[in-house]
């Protein structure tokens, strides 16, 4: 990555205080988003993407949550050590944020104009005409039909989809160098969530805000994202430029992910490769790897000690996991065929060199 | 600290996945009541409210015999003293023990509390339930009765009915278990209705479920915690009307003693006697106080929507 | 030819809407299922995917129309018919927590629809719970607990083992996969396929996208607007989508392969779904469709056979209607 990065989350450790102990939603979460671009973080209920992401923007409650080590650096400032007031100045020019669900996030007693107008004058000096004419031209580029009689119009007047793209507009309206959207099209229909995903991506390159994705979705990733972060059980375990990614993915859990998704581009397909099992209760943790327990190419290695973070030939690209260790088998280490998409059930069916102990 | 190139060989022998590990649940187990106890110990107010109730339970229960009187003997000639060590609470106007006064009044007052409560809370529970359960123009005219008895003064309708049935503890429970029912009938009728299209009660009635099973196996279980925060609310409201009543003196008829009949005797003689009013009155607002405290308490413990 | 295990007839089934009007949730739906096969019923929010599965569990009346299970009129059924109806066909819901009691045991709540319909002893029931709870692939000992405890893939499988403990022949599963993350979606529709094979188990698989009821389903619907828009063998509709709507679904899904996402060909629809309560007159998709012509805002298009098995509501398909 040139330059310096616009956000950096350093060593991100968060825990959070139940009745039966501390549950490590995140451990040791570390990434960085460069100015301008679209960075997925992926991953599935419970790995702490949304954590992670809420902690960026400090709205996560304390307790019972708790940041208990690292760093989220914003433009060289640790955002944990700004004050409240601080925060709150960062939240709403610099960082903005889109929800899943737009109608808890959207004032309902206000129309969606004036909310668009209220934050471009806390943020800019201009005259209320000026703040209202703005948020008509911010309600246009995110694609509402009649913005300037639908500036008028109260949330509960819009479609779930128009809501979103009056969110974005919301949240695009002072300008911001990052937009956190957290799972913003999984609450819509596939064909506007298709709508959804182009004009963000659109909107990214207009405004040259940078975007942190949050979503479950690899096949979100692949339309939008420049660069994707893999997480499990509150750790980062693959993280890549968008194409390494899909085609020369490292990890047995991205394996798993993108093996788990019937192909509607292709004719057959053996059956589903799912990830058997659950995702470890993080109130315990696996002492060694924790995706170990559900890995069908698991060492015993995996069962003892955490892998440490290593870099792989392409740029940017750098996994945890003892399958890239040296050491490790070789049958193991490449079941993917370099530059081929859908893994076919050949390339992943392996002849273990010993015996699995009983 | 073991080190990467310490390891050996057979570190990385494939083993596969771990399938027993992979479905276990870390978290201990924990019922739905546990759960629900778990949280309200930790509230130190409702668990101080819940001591306190018990304590008051046992003094009504057991204070009385620590003094050698009765509640209706009458010593004319030790009327109307200060507390002391012969009548630790002093004594009223005829001469009786105020300290077992209080306490076997306070047993009229909480028995009319509990048992008016419980029969408000079966009269709604019934009410609400079949309003809900059946719906449409069933449930219709039965909630707008309701909003109807609602609209008529409720202590009108208790004085009314108290002149018809007479005074006494029997006539004050009867009253506050018609006009209390109404509360509980919408809060069970609500919770039903909501429960009704979830969808573990759909789930239930393709199995085959008949009504009476939905109702007992998961409709009241499920709306139990409801039940229990109102009913703790409704004690207090009854007992307070019972003292209500009685200082009106539509309540208890003496020499029989309640909270109410003794803070209405105490009153008389207020500016000479203070304690007669005082002890009687410390007595209701301590068990009211505790009770709507307890009942915030259960209410943060068994609100599912509250769980984390 | 054997009679088809369900057969749905024009169902219609109206819900009462503000000012006296009618949301029409499902308006004229006809399919059959065959004993052993899957129909992948797919739609999105308020196309009346699931309340056309609600209606044939008969959780709700129809408005019109029938649904017969193996040749019973499923909403004239009473007493000891109805009992059987009950215990013949079960339902999967969406929600995996909302879908569990949760003040019952895992245990408990298997049991139940055994306990309902007088099946063994209470001790054999207790074994098959045990062996239910390994079916499906959880521990036994987990029987003890509460719904709470589990997570979403675990509770979904317990809800499957509680349809399948009373064998049934039919199981509506109604959007089972929706809520649950990717890598355990699959898992749900593997075991799902792995008990159809084992126990001849018939299915109506509801969904919201196009992309798991590929892979279970022999037969697949598309839904829009309270009606059927077409339907075919699952191949056939992947690879010759007629209808548009089916088009633009299937290239609105997302791929997991980025290369492929930027050159694929797509379907683009505007806007979103109209209000059942104020229908489009004409074709109920011309509002989003790309294709869209005059006769379209005139005639809603029947659904016609253009191919064997084959149907499809879109005048731009009237011409090859095998019965013409």
């Amino acid at each position: 990555m040139a330059g310096a990065p616009l956000l950096e989350v350093r060593d991100l450790q968060v825990v959070f205080h139940t009745y039966a102990g501390l549950v490590q939603a995140v451990r040791g979460v570390s990434f960085a988003i460069a100015p301008g671009e679209m960075l997925a973080v992926v991953g599935e209920s419970g790995c702490g993407k949304s954590v992670t992401a809420q902690t960026i923007l400090r709205l996560l409650p304390t307790p019972p949550a708790e940041v208990t080590g690292g760093q989220i650096l914003f433009e060289g400032r640790d955002l944990l050590k700004l004050s409240e007031r601080e925060m709150q100045q960062v939240r709403g020019e610099q960082i903005t944020v889109v929800f899943q669900d737009p109608i808890s996030a959207l004032n309902p007693t206000a129309t969606v104009g004036s909310q668009i107008a209220e934050v471009v004058t806390l943020h800019e000096s201009v005259t209320r005409k000026q703040a209202w004419q703005r948020a008509v031209e911010m309600l246009q580029l995110v694609g509402i039909p009649d913005a300037v009689q639908r500036a008028h119009q109260y949330p509960h007047q819009f479609s779930g989809g128009m809501r979103q793209r009056a969110m974005i507009a919301l949240a695009l309206a002072c300008r911001p160098k990052l937009l956190i959207a957290d799972e913003p099209t999984t609450a819509l229909d596939v064909t506007v969530q298709a709508q959804i995903l182009a004009l963000l991506k659109r909107l990214q390159k207009e405004t040259g805000a940078a975007v942190l994705l949050i979503t479950h979705d690899l096949g979100v990733v692949a339309e939008v994202a420049d660069r994707v972060v893999v997480m499990y059980a509150g750790e980062v375990i693959e993280q890549a430029p968008l194409e390494p990614l899909f085609y020369a993915p490292r990890h047995p859990y991205t394996w798993g992910l993108l093996r788990s998704v019937p192909r509607l581009d292709r004719m057959r397909q053996g059956a589903l490769e799912p990830i058997e099992g659950t995702p470890p209760d993080l109130l315990d943790p696996p002492s060694g790897c924790a995706f170990a327990p559900r890995c069908r190419y698991a060492l015993r290695i995996c069962r003892q000690m955490p892998p440490i973070e290593q870099q792989v030939e392409t740029e940017g690209h750098s996994v945890r996991c003892w399958l890239n260790d040296p050491a490790a088998p070789a049958g193991l280490r490449r079941p993917w065929a370099e530059g081929e998409a859908a893994v076919s059930q050949e390339d992943l069916s392996l002849q273990p060199r010993s015996a699995p102990p009983q | 600290m073991i080190l990467r190139h310490d390891l050996p060989p057979e570190a990385f022998e494939w083993v596969g996945p771990d399938v027993a590990a992979r479905e276990a649940i870390a978290t201990p187990p924990l019922s739905y009541w546990a759960d629900a106890w778990r949280r309200f110990r930790r509230n130190r107010v409702a668990l101080g409210a819940l001591v306190i109730l018990a304590l008051m339970v046992l003094g009504v229960l057991f204070a009385p015999y620590l003094r050698p009187f009765t509640f209706d003997h009458i010593d004319l000639s030790a009327h109307n003293q200060p507390p002391s060590a012969q009548h630790w609470f002093g004594t009223d106007r005829l001469g009786r023990d105020l300290f077992v006064r209080v306490w076997v009044g306070g047993r009229i007052s909480l028995e009319i509390g509990l048992i008016a409560a419980v029969l408000s809370l079966a009269i709604g529970v019934i009410y609400g339930g079949i309003a809900a359960f059946f719906g449409g123009m069933v449930d219709n005219i039965m909630m707008r009765i309701v909003e109807i008895l609602y609209g008529i003064p409720f202590m009108i309708v208790v004085i009314l009915l108290m002149l018809v049935l007479g005074s006494g503890v029997m006539p004050i429970v009867v009253a506050f278990a018609l006009t209390g029912w109404m509360g509980m009938a919408r809060v069970v009728r609500g919770q039903i209705l909501q429960l009704r299209n979830q969808e573990f009660v759909l789930a239930a009635e393709t199995l085959g479920a008949s009504p009476a099973a939905l109702i007992f196996r998961h409709l009241i279980p499920n709306t139990m915690s409801q039940i229990i925060i109102n009913l703790t609310l409704l004690i207090p409201d009854a007992i307070f009307t019972e003292a209500f009543l009685s200082f009106v003196g539509l309540g208890v008829q003496p020499p029989v003693a309640s909270w109410g009949s003794l803070v209405s005797e105490g009153r008389l003689q207020l500016m000479q006697y203070p304690w007669q009013l005082l002890f009687p009155a410390i007595l209701i607002s301590i068990t009211i106080l505790a009770f709507n405290l307890l009942g915030d308490g259960l209410r943060d413990a068994l609100d599912p929507r509250l769980r984390q | 030819m054997a009679r088809p295990l369900l057969e749905v007839q024009e169902l219609k089934k109206t819900f009462p809407a503000r000012g006296g009007r009618q949301l029409r949730a499902v308006d004229g739906v006809s399919f059959t299922i065959e004993r052993g096969e899957t129909l992948g019923l797919v739609g999105e929010s308020g196309c009346g995917k699931s309340t056309t599965g609600r209606t044939i569990v008969r959780l709700y009346q129809p408005s019109a129309g029938r649904v017969l299970f193996d040749g019973e009129e499923v909403h004239s059924l009473h007493g000891s018919a109805l009992r059987r109806f009950r215990r013949r066909v079960q339902m999967i819901f969406q929600d995996p927590l909302a879908s569990l009691d949760p003040r019952m045991t895992v245990g408990d709540t298997i049991a139940e629809g055994m306990q309902i319909h007088h099946m063994g002893t209470p001790k054999e029931r207790q074994e098959r719970v045990q062996a239910l709870l390994r079916a499906v692939g959880l521990n036994p000992e987990h029987a003890s607990r509460f719904p709470h405890e589990f997570s979403g893939g675990q509770r979904q499988r317990i809800g499957i083992a509680r349809a399948l403990a009373v064998q049934p022949e039919l199981i509506v599963a109604d959007e089972p996969i929706s809520a649950l993350d990717v890598s355990i979606q699959a898992q749900i529709v593997n075991l799902l396929e792995r008990l159809q094979q084992e126990m001849g188990l018939t299915y109506l698989f509801i969904a919201h996208d196009l992309s798991m009821v590929k892979h279970i389903s022999t037969h697949v619907g598309v839904m829009y607007l309270g009606a059927l828009v077409e339907i075919a063998p699952t191949d056939q509709l992947y690879s010759e989508p007629l209808h548009p709507y089916t088009q633009a679904l299937l290239s609105a899904a997302p791929l997991p392969d980025p290369k492929v996402t930027r050159t694929r060909p797509r379907v683009v629809v505007q806007g979103e779904v109209p209000s059942p309560i104020d229908l489009p007159s004409g074709c109920r998709f011309r509002t989003r469709c790309p294709f869209a012509m005059d006769i379209c805002s005139q005639v809603d298009p029947p659904l016609i056979e253009v191919a064997p098995q084959r149907q499809v509501a879109c005048h731009l398909h009237a011409a090859r209607s095998t019965a013409a």
